[in-house]
């Protein structure tokens, strides 16, 4: 939510007509724009329009209770600050409200100044959680920003000297022994490793899944199964593994982001012919299964020991994690997925047997219903 | 042939400059550089590129992009091919992601450091219509 609560506006949600015209005669007294609703449904009604800093709600209300109208408004803005009128004050209401984030009690009846200086204290909390919340985001900014610096700082030398070997291997500046071509060429392949583990790391160092919402679109998942098989066809090739695709029947579309859908499926299919033998097969499938897209990647490798398919999407992990490993990789690219995956609603499992290959389902809702 | 094909290459890191400018005359472009703004628009008036190869991230962290944007709002320059080099991308934490952000910047490629000389020329090659 964009929208910033106004520290000038409150909402009185009471089905008693004369205490809405009680409160918003004192409270407009002090310069304060005060709204009034006689139920739940009215009160959430203006509330949404409305953004008041400080909401006043009678417990006992027609239809939904006033701790149900709290819990909407606290899943909507945490700095709105609550008060909870009641004609009745027990130790177990009292407790309940607390829990759920009410800041103060108004006992019916109450006099002009109580109301004063509940609402008055009302407005000091919020002016503390709303500047809190700020300095929050902006810890969180800068710490990205650092993040981001950092990875730029990293990632620049690295470039450098691969650009620079390109050029010794590609003999640009002279010939050069085969012996010391080979070096280099292994010397490129571990900055490569680097680079790579630095960009996923950044990645799942600086996810927040509330901006990578914002940048949902239509997706259609067929398009981009297609543009990372086509991307990953040089390693396949030098793999002598077969990559099939069967397209869904009617294109299967989904709400996501693009960019990061597309690192999902890179990452999984990359695995799938990675992890295989030398004349194997991927086989990736994808259909739509009610309101589910639902996308299968099988592949012929060596498959994955039961006692490592608990921990494979852990950070870092590696079922062979030996640095002389015949195949390189940073243990993240299933972290990456499996944030990524739960970020657009959607789930990532694995079946796998050793001797048997393995089998990596995504399952992701075609829409996106807000809870 | 690419004889007379000319290039510039402004990037405020001078060793990637170094190494593209090498790898780019060894195929017979003529390539000159530039480490900063400012002269890199003196070297677009006195050199007269065919092609720019600019790195988004110098001094300031929007040094690239706004000349950029300026080259392609400016009528004697807007035809003059872009090519946008970066070591960062989404991946790496910031905003800018080449394939959305493209629109905004208007550049005509985009690539990611380390480049790949194949593609590079290729994409020049196809940017310049040759």
């Amino acid at each position: 939510m964009t929208d910033v609560p106004s520290p000038t506006k409150v909402l009185v949600i009471d089905d008693e007509e004369d205490i809405r015209d009680a409160c918003k005669a004192v409270l407009e007294k002090d310069g304060l724009c005060v709204f009034t609703a006689s139920d739940g449904k009215g009160g959430i009604e203006i509330f949404g329009r409305e953004l008041p800093a400080v909401v006043l709600v009678d417990l006992k209300i027609p239809g939904m209770s006033g701790l149900e109208v709290v819990d909407h408004i606290r899943g909507v803005d945490e700095t709105v600050v609550n008060v909870v009128i009641t004609g009745y004050g027990t130790v177990e209401n009292a407790v309940e409200a607390m829990k759920k984030g009410v800041y103060e009690f108004l006992s019916k009846p109450f006099t002009p100044d109580q109301l004063r200086m509940v609402v008055k204290g009302a407005l000091e909390r919020f002016r503390i959680l709303h500047h809190n919340k700020a300095l929050a985001e902006e810890r969180e900014r800068i710490r990205r920003n650092l993040l981001s610096l950092v990875s730029h700082e990293l990632r620049s030398p690295i470039a450098v000297v691969i650009q620079y070997l390109d050029v010794l291997l590609g003999k640009i500046v002279g010939d050069l022994p085969q012996p010391a071509l080979d070096i280099l060429s292994k010397c490129k392949d571990r900055l490569s490793e680097m680079l790579e583990l630095i960009g996923k790391w950044i990645t799942l160092a600086t996810f927040d899944a509330s901006t990578l919402k914002e940048s949902f679109s239509t997706v259609q998942l067929g398009e981009i199964v297609e543009d990372v098989i086509q991307c990953l066809r040089p390693e396949a090739e030098s793999m002598e593994v077969s990559v099939s695709f069967s397209p869904p029947q009617e294109s299967v579309t989904v709400m996501g982001s693009r960019v990061a859908l597309s690192e999902v499926i890179r990452n999984i299919v990359s695995n799938a012919i990675k992890y295989n033998r030398k004349g194997g097969r991927v086989s990736i499938d994808l259909a739509l299964d009610h309101d589910t897209a639902v996308m299968s990647v099988k592949d012929t490798g060596p498959g994955i020991p039961e006692e490592h398919l608990q921990r494979i999407f852990d950070e870092f992990y590696r079922v062979d994690g030996r640095r002389t490993s015949p195949v390189k990789g940073s243990g993240l690219g299933l972290a990456i997925v499996k944030k990524l995956v739960e970020s657009h609603g959607g789930k990532v499992q694995v079946y796998s047997k050793v001797g048997e290959g393995s089998n990596f389902i995504v399952t992701i809702p075609i829409s996106q219903k807000t809870q | 042939m690419n004889k007379g094909k000319r290039l510039l290459i402004i990037d405020d890191d001078p060793d990637f400059r170094e190494a593209l400018r090498i790898s780019l005359e060894s195929l017979g472009y003529e390539v000159s550089v530039a480490g900063d703004l400012d002269s890199g628009y003196k070297a677009i008036h006195d050199f007269l590129p065919d092609l720019l190869i600019l790195d988004v991230m110098m001094e300031r962290l929007d040094d690239g992009f706004r000349m950029c944007y300026d080259l392609k709002h400016d009528p004697s320059y807007r035809n003059l091919p872009v090519v946008i080099v970066t070591s960062v991308t989404q991946a790496t934490g910031l905003k800018f992601n080449p394939e959305t952000d493209g629109e905004y910047l208007e550049a005509d490629a985009y690539f990611q450091k380390p480049v790949s000389i194949e593609e590079l020329v290729a994409t020049i090659k196809r940017l310049l219509k040759e």
